[in-house]
């Protein structure tokens, strides 16, 4: 086979074995005239362009952490609107309250931060500290390194060996190949 | 052309390289290039590159703003594809290329290699090894941890020290968008184009002046390159196995008004000396270093290019390099010091 059609071939398979594409769910439309909001605070949310009377799940997805929030039903025109809290465990930090429909899907998104909690308590603990003490003269503020649960999987530690031992062996071959110093 | 022949591997070969011009790779250079010693800029170009490309994948995960920045570095850990080794691959890089840049320079300006024609190759190459400090301290103000923000703590101090000049650094300079963005901004665009543009003039230079060796014995290029490229793929090894074996962690969130940590210890020098100066520190120390390395081929007047002739030049770069090593050491084993304010 020539190049040509080794090309040809090799675009028929891109094409037509490539998995089909997803169509976007994401129709309806979620509005709020906050974009931050304290954790245990709460917030206006209006969603439109939802299916009639259709019922869907919030939910707050962070960077680490992922929280339920609660069910809406749209009215037979598609729209809600609620005072939504936000539970006053989660950490600060950029989140996106998603509506999630009966099949799984995600139909709509919206951006918000979420504040520090506004109480006397003071700072909300990270959810990755623990309980010991800190460092003199500076409340809260750590020097030391957040213990941090490491899991690679399997496949992982087989890509890295892999990589890392192809490396090796190639190096050595190239440097023996292109000649000794004088 | 007989199109049921096998092509000869000569036949393909020939191909490719007259189509990549590969030919113009076979151009003499002097033997002495194979030397571990004559590599070491090579080294550091390659850790340059692992730095973009480990540097591209973290900042498809990282969030650059105060709110999500630190959160994001942890997601980088924890789920993010292989994000842990790549993240700590970025991380022991940055070390390895403050290593290799810093003992090329020390050979290079022992060798006296830039003695005419060769100054701007040395400016290009001092310029790179400022800008690579300056990759450094952005980099570690985006962990935005508790070292993180104390760098850009830094940032802010020594940008109100300096008035006009480091108005870019504090946080008033403009609205739209906060420190630690433009930082990111910085750390990702500005620092790495202008690198990239310095190691463009460095190479050409290299290219068309030649290296500063004896060309009576010759080699010829492609093999220094093929001997260059086994040198890149066992550093990849190496920082590949450290990235695996002592992933780089993550501080806790940040606490404003105070400062604990220690910094990356490339700079441990300029904490040194923060120690003893305050803040003012910050850029004395490097001002000086650097304000030295740029004067040295126009205080370097002797007539020869001999190797280790410098005369009081090299006194004065043995003296402060005793300087730097002593104030690092200090900065290693001294106490933590808060310079913020002082």
């Amino acid at each position: 086979m020539n190049a040509r059609g080794m090309l040809l071939g090799c675009l028929a398979t891109l094409l037509g074995g490539a998995p089909p594409m997803a169509i976007a769910h994401e129709d309806a439309v979620l509005k709020s005239p906050q974009t931050a909001v304290p954790a245990g605070g709460s917030m206006n949310l209006a969603g439109s362009a939802f299916e009639e009377s259709g019922k869907y799940r919030l939910r707050l997805l962070g960077a680490l952490n992922d929280y339920d929030l609660r069910e809406v039903e749209a009215d037979s025109a598609g729209t809600f609107s609620i005072a939504l809290s936000v539970p006053a465990e989660v950490a600060s930090g950029s989140y996106q309250i998603v509506a999630i429909a009966s099949d799984g899907d995600i139909v709509a998104r919206l951006d918000v931060t979420v504040l520090e909690a506004v109480t006397g308590a003071g700072r909300a603990a990270h959810p990755a500290a623990d309980e010991e003490a800190t460092d003199e003269g500076s409340p809260g503020a750590r020097h030391d390194d957040i213990r941090i649960e490491r899991s690679r999987s399997g496949l992982e530690w087989g890509a890295i060996g892999l990589l890392v031992g192809l490396a090796a062996g190639l190096g050595l071959g190239m440097i023996r190949r292109g000649g000794g110093t004088p | 052309m007989n199109t049921a022949q096998t092509p000869t591997s000569e036949q393909t070969e020939g191909g490719v390289e007259a189509r990549l011009a590969l030919e113009a790779l076979g151009y003499p250079i002097p033997k002495a290039a194979n030397r571990w010693t004559y590599m070491l800029g090579g080294l550091t170009a390659f850790f340059i590159v692992l730095l973009i490309a480990t540097g591209l994948y973290l900042s498809q995960f990282y969030n650059p703003t105060p709110v999500g920045a630190h959160d994001s570095v942890l997601y980088i850990i924890t789920r993010a594809p292989l994000g842990d080794w790549i993240r700590s691959l970025h991380y022991w890089s940055a070390g390895a290329v403050i290593v290799t840049s810093t003992i090329h320079l020390v050979y290079v300006f022992w060798r006296r290699s830039y003695k005419k024609p060769r100054e701007v190759t040395w400016w290009a190459g001092v310029g790179m090894v400022g800008l690579l400090f300056l990759l450094i301290v952005t980099g570690t103000a985006l962990r935005y941890d508790q070292e993180g923000f104390e760098a850009l703590a830094h940032f802010v101090g020594g940008g109100e020290m300096t008035g006009a000049i480091g108005a870019f650094f504090t946080e008033g300079f403009t609205r739209s968008t906060t420190l630690l963005s433009r930082i990111f901004s910085l750390h990702t665009n500005l620092l790495p184009l202008t690198l990239l543009a310095l190691m463009g003039l460095h190479f050409w230079l290299i290219r068309h002046l030649g290296i500063h060796a004896d060309y009576a014995e010759t080699g010829v290029f492609r093999s220094h390159l093929t001997r260059l490229l086994g040198a890149w793929l066992l550093a990849f090894a190496a920082v590949g196995l450290l990235a695996a074996l002592a992933p780089e962690g993550l501080g806790y969130p940040p606490v404003a008004g105070v400062e604990i940590t220690k910094p990356f210890w490339p700079v441990l020098w300029v904490y040194g000396l923060e120690n003893l100066l305050g803040m003012w520190g910050m850029v004395i120390g490097p001002a000086a270093l650097f304000g030295f390395l740029l004067a040295v081929p126009l205080l370097d007047r002797r007539a020869d290019d001999r190797p280790g002739h410098h005369g009081w030049v090299g006194w004065l770069g043995l003296l402060i390099a005793l300087v730097v090593l002593a104030l690092w050491l200090y900065g290693v084993f001294g106490p933590r010091q808060q310079h913020l304010g002082m």
